[in-house]
């Protein structure tokens, strides 16, 4: 690997500076790898290393460029874009290959990492212009949001970019679904449908339907963020991930979705995340998929929805579905209800409703009206701040049986506009 | 629903029972402060304390067990999902309080 290239990895160990000296701590490693810069009075090619590098080589290649060892490098290619070609660098072996589509030349990278591996893609933007599709365990990391850009200019219909790899990364980048000016898009921006997946420090915006289709199983999506076209029926969901179970979405900022901020399915956690002006069409800023159950929202923060929805659509769509968690969260000014408990056929199996600040809303803190039955709401505050009051009650649960075997208690209701359970 | 700031207690209920047949004591009001006679009414949404005196009363059942076989000053607290019956040819007086 080049020096120049260098520069960006070691941004992935810990560095500490010496004078030329330079200390690189490997994950993992309890001893230090040392290397220290050329100057200008070295007179020999090859660099003494200490310590862990038996049977490795640090020397300088042809150009007089700093190679280290293979194992510290952490990317087997290097993207970037000369304004003409779209080129690629490999970094074992120098070679680089070129291509004016970026499409085309991410389809050769995959070919080519058939084993798995990393791609880098350099600070630029990149014309995705025709739908992606990495099969193989390829990580892939850009040099950060906005920095790193894939815009969306293919007029196909599939997905813009789509990952079936396993026990991947893919990280410090911004997907563009550059609408309104492209309107082709179906499907995601992001699709990832492998396992075990990491989508992280990541950016979606302005995308038609879906930012991020979460078809992942074992994934965590988390720090991204998440930015839809805020216009009526145009980006519906902000990351949609009903089709497998056991993901965790953290610390992540999703706003101006049509319908749903997420859509999830079973066994999905929320967390520490924020929502806002979602919901202009339909939905709730958190809504789950037919029979989705253990569904876990804590320690979000809900805002103003955008005038069509409710902060929590806390629904199973099917007699099997339910089983939430609610806790701690802070949900105000939506314009339906704090949260939903759809009844009737879609009654929740159990849900619990603990510790959470509600107010302002439209309708109800929460409603649990029309047949639920087997849920707890303990802990909560239910208030309203606004002049005139608009929440009508801070929870709902019918007249008299309506609802059943539920428990609602050590709660705080103050000036909602009437304030009955 | 218990110990909730700004809801419990609830208070006394006017017209806390169904006007015919069995039925919930619940936390609203319904339509007869006297419940028909030797029906069952179950207590859901929160406790109650029922206060009855007076009337002319044969039974009292509480759970579907005899308690009271006349009329007379009686004070009952149930829990959610017991019952209670009254059964009478002259209505007695009977207040319901919601914790």
């Amino acid at each position: 690997m080049g020096y120049r290239n260098m520069r960006r990895s070691v941004n992935n160990f810990g560095i500490q500076h010496i004078g030329t000296m330079l200390i690189l701590t490997q994950l993992g490693l309890t001893s230090p790898r040392v290397f220290r810069f050329p100057d200008t009075s070295d007179t020999v090619s090859t660099l003494t290393a200490t310590q862990t590098l038996t049977n490795k080589t640090v020397d300088y290649n042809s150009n007089s460029i700093l190679n280290l060892p293979r194992d510290i490098d952490v990317y087997d290619y290097i993207v970037y874009f000369d304004r003409t070609n779209y080129k690629a660098i490999n970094t074992l072996t120098d070679v680089v290959t070129s291509n004016t589509s970026f499409s085309s030349l991410m389809s050769t990278l995959n070919t080519n990492l058939s084993s798995g591996g990393t791609i880098f893609f350099r600070q630029g933007t990149y014309n995705v212009d025709s739908p992606i599709t990495f099969s193989n365990n390829i990580n892939l990391i850009g040099d950060g949001r906005g920095q790193t850009v894939l815009l969306r200019t293919t007029t196909n219909a599939s997905s813009t970019i789509t990952h079936t790899g396993s026990n991947v990364t893919i990280a410090r980048l911004t997907v563009n679904g550059n609408y309104p000016t492209n309107t082709s898009n179906t499907h995601a921006e992001l699709q990832l449908s492998g396992s075990n997946m990491l989508c992280t420090d990541v950016e979606v915006k302005a995308f038609e339907i879906i930012g991020i289709n979460a078809g992942i199983a074992n994934g965590l999506i988390s720090n991204c963020i998440i930015t839809g076209a805020n216009v009526s029926n145009v980006s519906l969901y902000g990351i949609w991930c009903d089709i497998t179970s056991k993901k965790t979405i953290s610390k992540c900022i999703i706003t101006n979705c049509a319908f749903n901020g997420i859509f999830a399915g079973s066994i999905t956690t929320i967390e520490d995340c924020y929502f806002a002006n979602n919901s202009s069409s339909s939905g709730g800023q958190v809504a789950v998929g037919d029979s989705a159950a253990m569904t876990t929202v804590k320690n979000c923060v809900f805002d103003a929805d955008a005038g069509a929805g409710d902060g929590i659509e806390a629904s199973g769509q099917s007699s099997s579905g339910g089983e939430w968690c609610i806790i701690g969260n802070r949900i105000s000014n939506q314009s339906g209800s704090g949260i939903v408990m759809n009844g009737g056929a879609l009654i929740n199996k159990a849900t619990v409703i603990q510790g959470n600040i509600i107010k302002n809303s439209g309708a109800f803190g929460v409603f649990a009206e029309g047949g639920n039955s087997n849920f707890s709401i303990i802990g909560n505050i239910f208030s309203d701040d606004q002049t005139p009051h608009t929440q009508a009650y801070g929870v709902g649960t019918g007249t008299n049986a309506a609802s059943s075997n539920y428990i609602i208690k050590d709660n705080i209701f103050f000036n909602n506009f009437r304030p009955r359970p | 629903v218990i110990n909730n700031m700004g809801y419990n207690p609830v208070g006394i209920i006017t017209n806390p029972f169904p006007t015919s047949g069995a039925g919930n004591i619940g936390n609203v009001s319904q339509s007869a402060a006297v419940p028909a006679s030797n029906t069952t009414q179950t207590v859901v949404s929160t406790p109650k304390t029922i206060i009855q005196t007076g009337g002319t009363v044969t039974a009292v059942k509480i759970n579907g067990t005899s308690v009271a076989t006349a009329a007379g000053n009686y004070t009952f607290k149930l829990g959610l999902g017991e019952t209670y019956s009254v059964t009478y040819s002259g209505a007695p007086t009977i207040s319901v309080y919601c914790e």
